[in-house]
């Protein structure tokens, strides 16, 4: 449930969000950020829409097709320059 | 594929590069190089293609990673992070070649650092398409894309990102915080023009 007293931490918390997604902040930073986050739906959505987008990001990346031969040809790439 | 290939690593590294420097057997070499750095290729070649948005670019600076991998090699320290390595090979080719690979990105960051907001709340990525995401990501400058791809998508720790790009990591978290809410902001734009995130007409509401 959020209240009044939850809401004035939100600032305060958002600033430090990415970094607790990022698992960066201290063991005191996490749990300050978690018991936050316990009561605020709304900080706890930003948390899942971070996620989802960091999420979306890899995916795209990561679904990129490599070229056919890549490694063949970075095989003979080093063959090549390591003989010379 | 054309590009020329710098010489040896030890100009530009100093002394913690590479890390530790125990000399391995040469026997051991081959097995180890083939083990170690070898499964790392196609992460290593998707990131130089969000580097540099072109695939013969990207491949040529595999290939010059490889190779200087493999020179370098056998002062590399079994059971140290392999994948970071290269990623340090990489982000030096890639600031070698710069000139070649990146053409306005000065001009362009300077641009960015005036119009994003420290803190801009990600958009809902519901509706919006892998090809838009990607064309948002390939429009940030390199300086900010290179730590969105290390962090966001290579889930390398700050620490590790400011030892592969070679700055404070004070650094890092500024150009994430950036290289973030320039991502959001035009991701935020994408999702408005499918209609989300605009005010309903029944309470005006975001």
């Amino acid at each position: 449930m959020d209240t009044g007293a939850n809401r004035q931490t939100c600032p305060k918390v958002r600033a430090k969000l990415d970094w607790y997604i990022d698992g960066e902040l201290t063991t005191e930073g996490n749990i300050e950020v978690m018991e936050h986050v316990q009561h605020c739906t709304s900080c706890s959505r930003e948390i899942a829409k971070s996620r989802e987008l960091r999420t979306r990001l890899r995916a795209a990346v990561q679904k990129v097709s490599l070229p056919s031969g890549l490694e063949s040809r970075l095989r003979d790439h080093l063959r090549h320059g390591i003989a010379q | 594929m054309g590009m020329e290939v710098s010489q040896g690593l030890t100009d530009w590294t100093g002394a913690a590069y590479p890390p530790f420097g125990h000399a391995v057997s040469p026997e051991s070499r081959d097995d180890r190089f083939e083990a170690e750095a070898m499964p790392h290729l196609n992460d290593l070649y998707r990131t130089a293609l969000r580097m540099t948005g072109d695939r013969g670019h990207a491949e040529d600076l595999v290939q010059e990673v490889y190779l200087q991998a493999w020179r370098s090699f056998e002062h590399f320290e079994a059971g140290t992070n392999c994948r970071a390595w290269l990623y340090k090979i990489l982000f030096h080719c890639v600031s070698h070649h710069r000139r070649k690979l990146f053409r306005f990105p000065l001009l362009k960051q300077n641009e960015e650092f005036l119009e994003v907001n420290l803190v801009q709340p990600p958009p809902s990525a519901e509706k919006i398409t892998d090809e838009e995401i990607l064309s948002a990501l390939d429009a940030i400058s390199s300086e900010f894309r290179a730590v969105v791809l290390l962090v966001d998508v290579e889930e390398f720790a700050y620490k590790e990102v400011a030892e592969i790009l070679g700055v404070p990591i004070g650094t890092v978290m500024s150009r994430l915080s950036r290289g973030r809410g320039l991502l959001r902001k035009r991701l935020a734009e994408v999702a408005r023009s499918y209609g989300i995130g605009k005010p309903s007409p029944r309470n005006g509401r975001l």
